[in-house]
């Protein structure tokens, strides 16, 4: 028999798929950003001896190798500059929801040192969207924000709190005030 | 070192969208069988097996070494899995080197592979959530960083992916064989990640790929031409951190540096015949020519531009077609080193350059944070 017949193929496949639901307790300095983040505040911790702004607090300056703590917290802008960005047309998966091509953008805070990955950019075509853009915030009303997709691993989850980032319409950036902070 | 090592055996799979004519075990079997064939050796006379493949994820198989020991020859030997994401092939070359070169062993098999139909890298990669953005949704922004600070003309993108989908058409192994692609054709294909084109991006492969690595006693009992080894380095970086340059990362530079100075090469694009680079979106080629120091800033596009990469260019790059050909993730790196090898050895056939003494082997993996290179020399 042909191993290449539909018939046979169908034999050969097992639909096997495995859901796995798991908790986890978030770090002492995730647990603070979360509690402020559903307040719609945005805080980092800034490095005692760089200076550099982490957002969300890691706990540490990779670049330095020191420890940071609640002492070191500061609160950062919700506005800031598009730094980098790609428009996706997604492609299916198992789990996979979006249908349409989606943006997923690279913001540096005002005030913060490193940018938030993943965020949607409205206000604007897509066509028109460039990098250096000034965006800000708009946050979910306070009910529908939700935490649980932010974990331990990452930054993930931050768009079930904020909904998207929106150009202001200010003039660009220069390049120059963030081509040290683009990822 | 205190022993020269050398490829002295290479076997690649046909790579294909599924190959459901055979298990995972049996994949690897087909690379190894084919490796041990062109070595002129049996499965018993290797010493020890290194193993590699990307994320257990993407198959869904957990923990395959487990499973793959008999089938790779491992029972009762020495047998590792490496693991550093898509330069895994090639950091699991240079684990088997090292074997030899350390003088722990005299003949090691280093395989990888991926069997991407078996599952799904996309859903991989997203962790099984929705809004997955795949591997070139991840890389696109610094693509684009890249093409805005070079100035390069977007046409330089589809001119990569016109050359390597030409030159896999020479490759008997290859996945995807467009012998008459176009610059129209690549131009006029769906955009998938801006500013990524179907035809620009890799696709997903099935297939392994084997190695037989050996000291110099080894290398003088083969009849064939072997591939030494001149130059290995492994080096890697935080996916994130500020003032970071993905386009250009630093454990790139270092590491290209660290087989230049090993293998005593001063000016690499004179020096060095052809490169194998792991090119999974076409514009990685301009970007790797710079990014390890192949081409001055700005100067990557222009050696794509003026053909110099072509087979029949001063310093071809990906004759076998590359990443961009042919992508089981796994195996990408291991493929890049043993073509790079195969140039010196004369074993390329119809992708075969003239009078290659010195090749470069490269392999990238994670945010653009694995780097794994090598240089091959005939003698």
């Amino acid at each position: 028999m042909s191993t290449d017949s539909p018939a046979r193929k169908e034999e050969m496949v097992m639909e096997h798929l495995v859901s796995l639901t798991y908790r986890e307790r978030l770090t002492p300095n995730l647990n603070r950003f979360v509690d402020r983040i559903l307040e719609g505040e945005l805080i980092g911790h800034r490095c005692p001896s760089c200076s550099r702004v982490y957002v969300p607090p890691k706990g540490y300056c990779p670049l330095c190798v020191v420890t940071t703590s609640a002492e070191d917290e500061v609160k950062v802008s919700d506005r800031g500059i598009l730094t980098g960005f790609t428009i996706i047309t997604p492609v299916a998966y198992y789990g996979q929801q979006a249908t349409d091509p989606f943006v997923y953008a690279s913001v540096l805070l005002d005030g913060a040192s490193t940018p938030v990955g993943g965020q949607d950019i409205t206000g604007v075509a897509h066509g028109r969207i460039h990098t250096g853009m000034r965006v800000r915030a708009v946050w979910r009303p306070p009910a529908e924000r939700r935490v649980e997709g932010i974990t331990n691993r990452g930054w993930g989850g931050l768009d079930a709190v904020i909904e998207s980032f929106e150009v202001t319409g200010e003039p660009d950036a220069s390049p120059e005030d963030y081509k040290e902070h683009l990822f | 070192m205190t022993e020269r090592c050398a490829v002295i055996g290479i076997g690649q799979t046909h790579f294909k969208k599924r190959r459901d004519d055979v298990s995972m075990p049996g994949l690897l079997r087909e690379a190894i069988d084919r490796a041990l064939e062109d070595a002129e050796l049996s499965i018993g006379d290797i010493d020890a097996v290194v193993i590699g493949k990307a994320p257990d994820a993407f198959e869904g198989v957990v923990m395959p070494e487990i499973f793959l020991a008999d089938a790779v020859g491992a029972t009762g030997k020495p047998l590792l899995r490496v693991h550093t994401a898509g330069s895994v092939g090639g950091s699991t070359f240079i684990v088997g080197a090292h074997h030899v070169i350390t003088g722990i062993h005299d003949r090691v098999l280093a395989v990888s592979w991926e069997k991407q139909s078996e599952g799904n890298a996309q859903w991989g990669l997203a962790g099984g959530r929705s809004g997955g953005i795949g591997a070139g949704g991840a890389f696109a922004p610094w693509i684009r960083a890249y093409i805005e600070e070079s100035g390069a003309p977007e046409y330089i993108g589809w001119m990569v992916a016109v050359k390597d989908r030409r030159n896999a058409a020479k490759n008997t192994y290859a996945h995807l064989k467009m012998p008459d692609i176009t610059l129209e054709t690549v131009k006029e294909s769906p955009m998938l990640w801006d500013p990524l084109r179907f035809h620009e991006s890799c696709p997903s492969s099935d297939g392994a790929c084997a190695v037989v690595l050996t000291n110099q006693a080894g290398a003088r009992r083969s009849s064939k031409p072997a591939a030494w080894i001149d130059a290995l380095s492994v080096r890697s970086e935080l996916g994130q951190f500020p003032g970071r340059n993905p386009v250009r990362p630093q454990a790139g530079v270092e590491c290209a540096h660290d087989v230049y100075r090993q293998a005593g090469i001063t000016d690499p694009r004179r020096e060095i015949d052809m490169a194998e680079l792991y090119v999974p979106f076409s514009w990685y080629e301009p970007m790797w020519l710079e990014g390890h120091d192949i081409a001055g800033p700005g100067e990557g596009w222009k050696m794509v531009d003026s053909g110099e990469t072509d087979i029949g260019g001063a310093f071809p790059v990906n004759p076998s077609g590359g990443v961009l050909s042919t992508n089981a993730i796994g195996a990408s790196g291991m493929v890049r080193f043993a073509e790079a090898a195969m140039q010196i050895r004369g074993t390329a056939g119809e992708h075969q350059i003239d009078g290659v003494r010195t090749s470069l082997a490269q392999a990238y993996g994670g945010a653009a944070q694995y780097f794994a290179m090598g240089i091959f020399r005939s003698s």
